[in-house]
């Protein structure tokens, strides 16, 4: 099976803009609360979002945030793995991007041009962004596209169609989306607090998160260094239900288990170093997901360290899965989890471990990210060091 | 109720990589037909479907007297394709669940309902949303239903670059066939109505679908497959490709797409494009071949779909559908109706 790197990592998230300023929130481990978006017409009891700061003093226009996040953290990966200025025009190129509400805010009044352009462009955007000729494709799973986007990506390379693809996810404020969320009661009033006992709902976040994947032999053409290699990817689909994840996870588990077993070399329950979850504060999604890695991890799965990466970002829906694979890239590198932000007390019904106060080194080089979404959407990547 | 931990033990499914898939199911539903030859020819004799009368697909009549009131329009016409498609297929059960994969591409299925629910929370609170309606504020919610009704456990992606999102969802979804994420495969398309009055672009509504197996599993069910097809999407960036020398770019990409899917000088080509650059330069990069049909973009990605299915339905010789748009996606795929035709080896699966 040809092997697929991670040469490359962008991130734009409510801290800021760089995979950098991302790292150091999460070594900061600070309580993040939510702001209130600048819109006079969200008419809703819980208007809460971790904003994207503007940088440098420019804010996005309303009806291209998302876009803009996702250019910033393709410029910042590509230059990362160093295929900015110096890629071969006959380098194989794709560009698979995942978003849950595209560019929302063309078709949200008074945020908007008007009339009809198809909201799912920011792949598209990109694409143009970079003015290579090559493919360019557009997911849209909820808040499993950006993992959906970079195991695309993945799949691409190994059938040979490309060498390097650019993927991620990426979304913004949405009027609707956040009053979807206040219409069902999936608004946490505090933060998002993933796992904790008094959690009640997520807080959606906005950002982009974008790696660079490419195949071991053109990385190594070039001389390029990895962050990680991507193990295998497992998907599934609950089949069950448009919001509700099923109750007895089978579905989520075997996505782990996929992920696992995909590997050139089968990838034990012990070799998991740590897992970034999905973990997105809704009650009953967080109960499931502990449960399933109890099963996949085994009896030595509640050691197996988590970092809740939304409890220090929120939920960015398409985007949150990209930014986990960003999160994890720079995890492998440093060979240890950050502290989690700090929790006002864990779910009694949540087995998983969550460090706080300090870093936990990596027992294995490994991180297992996992990403679900309404309907049931469910995906889980396995990232090794590249060393 | 939840299980206990151990009791979660789902087998891992033995990865099968299929490298022959071909399409042994297709359904259809538009408003002026729910026969994909007939579809396909009324789209070619008016070059776009009469003015659409409000209420025309009863969902109760259609599907069933329960369950899918409050199911959105698209989501609706995409149960009904599905369902053809499986009977036209012979059923999904020689599958099990966790082998059966779907891929559905849309870029205005939602575009109503959204605009609906974002009235009431400017005009009124987000506490005055319809309850039922509040999950489908992400787009791939639509077909889940599709994947419950169906019991597809393998995966369900949604598709949705402008206009090309339903090939797209046909190269993608054989993607993932070819290295083993599912056995069988449903790809659709599906869209419904813009909101407004605006005449520009068209809108579509309706709904395609095929099912996508391995010709072994057709073969070993007794099955006759319609044929076999071939996709690839690529992207021409609209300001690199504005230029003499990007127009040249997408002749290679367009040239590149065609010897991917295995294109014949003599194929009969169809087109589906809007008025950009990027499609004029698609087209003048055809002029060489014979163009069999040329239709103007709809709104959304169904008008291709509407050709492929209409085309295999038919049982016409091979064909090449071709799509781009301004956003700079393109995409193309042959269709085989002969599935005794062995494609050249590419080194690898059909990915």
């Amino acid at each position: 099976m040809t092997e697929v790197l991670i040469t490359g990592i962008g991130a734009v998230s409510c801290h800021g803009y760089g995979a950098d300023a991302l790292w150091r929130a999460m070594a900061s481990a600070a309580v993040q609360l939510p702001q209130r978006p600048a819109d006079p017409l969200a008419h809703m009891d819980l208007p809460l979002i971790y904003l994207v700061p503007d940088e440098f003093g420019r804010r996005p226009p309303e009806d291209g945030r998302a876009g803009a996040f996702a250019v910033a953290a393709t410029d910042e990966a590509l230059a990362d793995a160093g295929l900015d200025k110096t890629a071969s025009p006959a380098t194989r190129f794709g560009t698979v991007i995942g978003s849950c509400m595209g560019e929302a805010g063309l078709h949200e009044r008074g945020r908007g041009v008007g009339g009809w352009n198809p909201a799912f462009r920011i792949a598209a955007r990109v694409g143009d962004r970079l003015g290579r000729f090559g493919t360019n494709t557009s997911i849209a799973n909820a808040c499993s596209a950006g993992l959906f986007a970079i195991s695309t990506g993945v799949d691409m390379i190994r059938c040979g169609e490309v060498d390097v693809v650019l993927a991620g996810g990426s979304d913004a404020y949405s009027r609707v989306a956040l009053g979807c969320f206040n219409r069902m009661g999936a608004v946490d009033p505090v933060r998002c607090r993933p796992f904790d006992r008094h959690r009640s709902g997520t807080v959606f976040g906005e950002g982009a998160g974008m790696v660079v994947l490419e195949s071991a032999e053109h990385a190594a053409a070039r001389g390029a260094r990895g962050y990680a290699r991507v193990d295998g990817a497992g998907w599934s689909c609950d089949a069950y239900h448009a919001t509700a994840p099923d109750p007895q996870g089978e579905q989520i588990t075997r996505a782990m288990r996929e992920a696992l077993a995909e590997a050139d070399r089968c990838t034990g329950p012990a070799e998991v170093g740590g897992v970034i979850p999905h973990g997105t504060g809704t009650s009953l999604n967080d109960v499931v997901e502990s449960q399933a890695l109890a099963a996949v991890l085994g009896p030595d799965g509640p050691n197996v360290p988590l970092y809740s990466l939304k409890a220090l970002i929120g939920h960015t829906g398409g985007a949150a899965a990209g930014l986990s694979v960003v999160a994890a890239a720079m995890i492998l590198r440093q060979g240890s989890l950050p502290a989690n932000v700090p929790l006002d007390e864990l779910d009694p019904l949540c087995a998983v471990r969550l460090p706080e106060h300090d870093p936990t080194p990596l027992a294995e080089p490994t991180v297992l990210v996992n990403a679900y979404a309404f309907g049931g959407n469910n995906v889980s990547l396995l990232l090794r060091d590249a060393a | 109720m939840t299980r206990a931990p151990e009791q979660l033990r789902t087998p891992v499914a033995v990865r099968s990589p299929i490298a022959d898939p071909v399409i042994t199911g297709i359904g259809l539903v538009v408003p002026w037909s729910d026969v994909p030859e007939r579809a396909l020819a009324d789209l070619d004799r008016t070059g776009g479907p009469e003015p659409v009368e409000p209420g025309w697909f009863n969902a109760r009549a259609r599907l069933g007297p329960r369950g899918y009131k409050y199911l959105p329009p698209a989501g609706q016409y995409l149960l009904l394709a599905a369902r053809r498609a499986i009977q036209d297929s012979g059923g999904l059960e020689h599958v099990p669940a966790h082998r059966r994969g779907a891929a559905v591409g849309t870029n205005s299925g939602l575009a109503e309902v959204f605009d609906t629910m974002d009235r009431t929370v400017v005009e009124s609170n987000a506490a005055d949303l319809s309850p039922v309606t509040a999950p489908y504020f992400a787009i791939n919610v639509l077909s889940s239903r599709l994947a419950a009704e169906h019991e597809m456990k393998g995966f369900q992606l949604t598709l949705t670059s402008s206009r090309v999102a339903g090939l797209e969802a046909l190269e993608t979804g054989t993607r993932a066939l070819a290295v083993g994420r599912c056995s069988l495969l449903i790809v659709a398309a599906m869209e419904h109505v813009l909101p407004g009055s605006a005449d520009e672009p068209v809108s579509e509504q309706g709904a395609t679908a095929l099912v996508i197996e391995s010709a072994a599993a057709a073969q070993a069910r007794g099955v006759r497959p319609h044929g076999r097809c071939r996709t690839r999407t690529g992207f021409a960036p609209p300001t690199a490709a504005a230029g003499p020398a990007g127009r040249r770019r997408v002749g290679d990409l367009l040239a590149e797409a065609l010897t991917a899917v295995g294109a014949e000088a003599g194929d009969p080509v169809h087109t589906v494009l809007d008025d950009s650059g990027v499609a004029r330069a698609v087209r003048d990069a055809l002029a060489p071949r014979p163009l069999a049909s040329t239709v103007a973009a709809g709104a959304g990605c169904l008008r291709p779909m509407i050709r492929v299915a209409g085309l295999l339905a038919a049982g016409a010789g091979p064909a090449v559908v071709v799509v781009a748009t301004a956003e700079g996606n393109i995409a193309v795929t042959r269709l085989e109706p002969d599935p005794s035709t062995v494609y050249p080896s590419t080194g690898g699966p059909p990915c």
